[in-house]
């Protein structure tokens, strides 16, 4: 007896309706027109066909990667590891072009490179059923790790030089750039292939409604593989158009990209919408950010706050989506699992458990044989201090994945917050005042998100995904880019040795355990985490108040980060606007590895532990092997998806044994 | 005992869904003390009666007195302080918590801001012994079996010491044992003075353990009677009553098998079962909830992956490789959940028809043809009959008669002959019931071949060539219309002696 919630909107015909209706649908064309109206008013350069020509140039790589991640949208999923394709790519390129091959080859190799990177995040989302964010998280460390180590060759430079590359450079066709005019063939072939074409069409059902679409016959998880393998390529060809542009490849290219990359989808079409993105919506959404940066630069705002505004914007109009379709279906969170409905049987859950004891104690085996100095006690104390602020903001990594409340944030709140700690000791306020503006910033910003997820209903993994941006991107531009020094006293205070060695660190780590404890298993509400982590229905069945619990959740996890605040605070001595970076991974990863599941309702604080063991001592033992920064992202993303695969390979095995 | 003030009231209530009216002015009165049937067809109103006394649904007419003052139930939370407690069919325990867990979710009791963990265990075990349950408030919920997870429902509905317990089909998972437990604990709640309303398809256990029934049909109240005196076949005639046949179908010929299913086993569901399915024929399967029914059509369709036995199309054997090897065999699945599993909501009605059909018919090389699809599905909008107002508009703004029309042209437009549809006309408004019962017909007669799962039983005798009841995961009888009528197919489904 289902009441059929049909004729929600009918509509009239008549021009001044047609009209109305169709600046409705496209509301974002509207704002796009009135901001370019209001910039050419207030700028004399900016209207200007110079300058018009020179948005184009700067839109088209970023439009080619807004185009790479609509397509993973599209069918429900997610890719951040399209920055990370970029570098790869470009350096790929160059290299080819460097050892003298001919040009068309060198852009087969960068958009190949990408490619392949789709294909490795496709086996393992869809073949392998891990979290798409997690795994696109790995590889974007990975590949990144990987370019580096390969640019490393080359003494991390490598001059791009070449016929083609130079034309795309810098040739225009009837005053409009060709590489700008490239990235919009790009989008009409995309438009195409998603208007008028079978695959297009069953991209579109997969993302619409995954299950129907898998009853009408459809072969969604090879649908969606695809998407990620088409996702990956059209990064690859973002990648060349990059090493066009700026004609040298060096380390920090393609860093940040992957931020615009969802910021421009998010901005043209209200949100990420799963089966119902236009390209025009990419195409504008890409232009209103191009353009806002453009007016940026000739205000001379700081190119240090564009990411800082990226991840406004992108919150702006994932929330103004949401109020403005409020009942028209869900905005995805890129869990593309949901229909794969399988139990893990006990016997699983007990091995994939001891099998991650025993990779922890092998892993710390192979830096006792290879290092001497690992096994010592001052490094034991050096794991502990490095990881500290890991652990902690563990606990209540734990909180968010048993809730289903993934929060991809912590880092850049970390950062945040020790700046405006570090930057109220600059002003001169007091130490326990300045500390407490930087736990304040932490708590506010998770409270805010835990308003937009509760009121709103909208994911917190893309809520945390858009302060993952912002707040990181507030971080540089608050302190120019510098790290500040703060108060010594505290400083002092947090790495005096209190006993055997030990700084105030390990009690801390303690302590945060015992309280998430206590949280989860001594608290209503604990109880209710594990239930809407459950079940949401039975939440709101049991006469719970959801909005609230959700807000609940999402500030007991900033306190949790605001403490790994403080030990990175007291670790560095210093509020580093870079501080944290990927400790939100390491932080899921840890508790995904431990036992839970991306599904929600389960976990154990124990595993997480166990969890954070095998990343502390991966991150410890590879710094004691004093590798670079490239080395070290590409072992350790390796280990890491390494370490998933083989978890999912035996629940795999076990779901296949255990229930049929 | 019943005493004399009514504790609830239910006056003339009214609510009607977009093109269907789900209760036209229903009266109901309830004791203290009293068990009080509810009986009716699919779709007589007792779903949404339900859902209206727990606060899930706000009626647009009547009204409702507790205690003789006037009520307006507002959520479940507002039911739930205000005495009225519902176990549903399905399940709503999170298996990942304990028992006592479960029981007290959302009011959990504290001390001091820390949850009184001894109160909420004594508290838990204290209901469970109510209901004579001798397992520990501490296990995990996975742990139990369904029976045991069915009764802990009804624990976590007593733990907020309602006046009025509603059952909603709480048999459909019990075996006789579990059953009798909960019919001793329904004589001890009576005998606290608790009123429960029982909602039933099975007559000999309202006979046995209900005081008084109401009969509901088509969302209208038939009688409130005390049940001394009455036999199944007495509530049988009242709960169908004198129907005039809106469809009256003309003889089929069936011709070759095209499907053959064998030991076919699945979980605790399904038990070895085989049957045979031909060309043109419709082919029903019905049963009491939980039978196996639905299980059996959901593995033909490729949903659920036997554990055992084999499936046989046109000579050949089917392998099981999911939806995708199904419907590419020619075998369609149609679920009654259909708008999460059948229809693309934002998708147009025109790529909704078009869907299953992309690769064979009007696409070249990967790129569709849009001319001759608009054309195709443009036909197919006028055969089925299907209210739009062109093939552009948005799936989910079709009311559930035209989306159910636009999912048979969606398979017929791709050729599948072997057609498996649960509950066909549920959500479905009367006068395109009749339009969907005149399609499945034209679809046999032009030679496809129909499973239709059904417990809607007017519907069951107007379609099928055959009938195969099913009880506790097995076939127990095969008849047709023409030797039976709907009281001698309800027996059959109960399971009496009779037939």
């Amino acid at each position: 007896m289902t009441a059929t919630l049909a004729n929600r909107r009918d509509r009239d015909g008549g021009p001044g309706q047609a009209l109305r209706g169709f600046v409705a649908r496209n509301p974002m064309l509207l704002a796009a027109a009135l901001l370019c109206i209001a910039f050419t008013l207030t700028s004399p350069v900016f209207g200007t066909s110079g300058n018009a020509a020179n948005i184009l140039r700067q839109s088209a790589s970023v439009l080619v990667l807004g185009l790479a991640m609509s397509t993973v949208v599209l069918v429900g999923g997610i890719d951040l590891s399209v920055g990370s394709v970029v570098l790869a790519s470009a350096t790929l390129a160059g290299i080819v072009l460097a050892e003298g091959a001919h040009p068309t080859l060198a852009i087969l190799a960068g958009i190949g490179i990408g490619a392949a990177v789709g294909t490795l995040n496709a086996v393992l989302v869809e073949g392998l059923r891990i979290s798409p964010v997690i795994v696109t998280l790995g590889t974007m460390i990975a590949v990144r790790g990987f370019s580096l180590v390969v640019l490393g060759r080359y003494n991390s430079w490598v001059e791009i030089k070449g016929p083609i590359f130079s034309d795309i450079a810098r040739r225009t066709v009837a005053g409009v750039p060709l590489d700008a005019l490239l990235a919009l063939a790009l989008a009409a072939v995309l438009w195409f292939v998603l208007a008028g074409t079978t695959l297009g069409r069953r991209w579109h059902a997969t993302g619409d409604a995954p299950i129907a679409a898998r009853l009408a016959g459809l072969r969604i998880r090879w649908l969606r593989a695809v998407a990620y393998i088409v996702c990956g390529a059209l990064a690859g060809a973002a990648g060349i158009l990059v090493a066009t542009r700026t004609g040298l490849i060096s380390p920090s290219i393609g860093q940040g990209l992957e931020f615009f990359a969802i910021a421009v989808v998010a901005l043209g079409a209200g949100g990420l919408p799963a089966g119902r993105l236009r390209i025009s919506q990419v195409v504008v959404g890409t232009f209103i950010l191009m353009m806002i940066f453009n007016y940026m630069t000739i205000r001379g705002v700081p190119g240090t706050w564009q990411t800082t505004v990226t991840g406004l914007l992108l919150l702006g109009a994932m929330v103004a989506g949401r109020l403005l379709q409020r009942d028209s279906g869900d905005i995805s969170a890129g869990e593309a699992t949901v229909d794969e409905n399988a139990g893990l049987s006990q016997m699983g859950i007990r091995l994939s458990r001891s099998a991650l004891l025993l990779a922890t104690i092998l892993l710390a085996s192979v830096f006792v044989f290879i290092n001497p100095r690992f096994a010592t006690w001052p490094n034991v104390i050096a794991l502990v201090e490095q990881n500290a602020a890991l652990a902690v903001v563990a606990v209540g990594a734990t909180i968010g994945i048993i809730s289903r409340s993934v929060d991809i944030s912590p880092g850049s709140v970390i950062a945040l917050g020790a700046v405006v700690a570090a930057l109220a000791g600059q002003a001169g306020s007091p130490m326990p005042l300045s500390l407490l503006a930087g736990i304040g910033t932490c708590l506010a910003v998770y409270a805010l998100n835990g308003l937009i997820v509760g009121r709103l209903g909208l994911d917190a993994l893309i809520v945390t995904l858009a302060a993952w941006i912002w707040a990181r991107g507030l971080a540089v531009s608050l302190t120019n880019a510098t790290t500040i020094g703060f108060d010594m006293g505290f400083v002092t205070f947090m790495n005096t040795p209190l006993a055997f060695g030990f700084t105030v660190a390990a009690p801390m780590v303690g302590l945060a355990f015992l309280a998430g404890w206590i949280v989860l298993h001594r608290t209503p509400f604990g109880v209710r985490v594990y239930a809407l982590g459950g079940d949401p229905r039975m939440v709101r069945q049991a006469g719970i108040d959801e909005r609230r619990l959700r807000l609940m959740i999402l500030v007991v996890m900033g306190a949790f980060t605001a403490g790994g605040m403080l030990l990175m605070l007291g670790r560095l001595g210093a509020a580093a606007p870079t501080a944290g970076f990927g400790l939100e991974l390491d932080a899921i990863v840890a508790v995904i590895l431990g036992g839970a599941s991306f599904r929600g309702g389960t976990g154990r604080l124990r595993d997480t532990a166990v969890g954070v063991l095998f990343l502390a001592i991966l991150n410890n033992g590879l710094s004691g092997l004093q590798m670079g920064d490239a080395q070290f992202f590409l072992i350790k993303g390796s280990i890491i998806l390494a370490a998933l695969t083989l978890r999912a390979c035996v629940q795999t095995y076990f779901v296949r044994r255990g229930t049929t | 005992m019943p005493t004399e003030t009514p504790l609830l009231e239910i006056d003339t209530l009214g609510k009607r869904f977009p093109g269907v009216v789900a209760l036209d002015g229903v009266s109901l009165s309830l004791r203290a003390g009293e068990v009080h049937g509810l009986i009716g067809q699919n779709g007589a109103g007792k779903s949404t009666l339900i859902n209206i006394l727990s606060g899930m649904l706000t009626p647009d007419a009547g009204a409702i007195r507790l205690d003789g003052a006037p009520v307006a139930v507002r959520n479940p939370r507002h039911a739930l302080s205000l005495g009225i407690a519902t176990v549903y069919q399905e399940l709503s325990l999170l298996p990942n918590l304990t028992v006592a867990q479960n029981v007290s979710l959302g009011r959990e009791p504290t001390k001091g801001g820390l949850l009184d963990i001894r109160t909420s265990r004594t508290h838990a075990a204290e209901t469970l012994a109510r209901l004579g349950l001798d397992f520990s408030p501490d296990v995990l919920v996975s742990n139990l079996s369904l029976a045991q997870r069915q009764m802990v429902e009804i624990a976590k509905a007593l733990a907020s010491h309602p006046k009025i317990l509603i059952l909603d089909e709480p048999t459909a998972s019990l075996g006789q044992r579990e059953s009798q437990k909960l019919f001793d604990a329904i004589g001890r709640l009576k005998a606290e003075g608790v009123a429960v309303v029982y909602v039933s398809h099975r007559f000999a256990e309202v006979l046995a353990l209900c005081d008084v029934a109401t009969v509901l049909r088509n969302g209208r109240h038939v009688v409130s009677t005390s049940l001394a005196g009455w036999s199944e076949a007495r509530l049988t005639d009242a709960m169908i009553g004198a129907q005039t046949a809106s469809y009256v179908p003309s003889k089929r010929t069936a011709g070759d098998v095209v499907l053959s299913v064998r030991d076919l086993t699945y979980m605790q569901r399904v038990h070895e079962t085989s049957f045979a399915l031909r060309r043109g024929e419709i082919l029903a399967l019905t049963g009491l909830l939980g039978a196996g029914q639905n299980e059996i059509a959901r593995i033909l369709g490729g949903d659920l992956r036997p554990e055992s036995g084999s499936i046989v199309k046109d000579g050949r054997p089917l392998p099981w490789s999911g939806p995708y090897g199904a419907t590419t065999a020619g075998v369609a699945l149609l679920t009654d959940e259909r708008k999460h599993e059948g229809i693309l909501p934002n998708l147009t009605l025109r790529e909704n028809i078009g869907i299953a059909s992309l690769a064979d018919r009007r696409a070249t090389a990967g790129i569709v043809e849009t001319t001759k699809e608009r054309e195709l599905t443009g036909k197919a909008i006028s055969d089925y009959g299907i209210a739009a107002s062109s093939t552009e508009v948005a799936m989910r703004t079709l009311s559930g008669g035209n989306q159910q029309k636009a999912l048979l042209a969606r398979w017929d437009l791709a050729d599948a002959d072997v057609l498996v549809l649960i509950e066909p006309t549920r959500g479905v408004d009367v006068g395109a019931r009749a339009d969907i019962y005149r399609r499945l017909d034209t679809l046999a007669r032009s030679g496809k071949s129909i499973v239709v799962v059904s417990s809607d039983l007017p519907e069951v005798l107007a379609l099928a060539d055959r009938i195969l009841v099913l009880r506790n995961g097995v076939i127990v009888e095969e008849t047709t219309p023409s030797e039976v009528d709907e009281e001698a197919l309800n027996l059959m489904i109960q399971g009496a002696a009779a037939a």
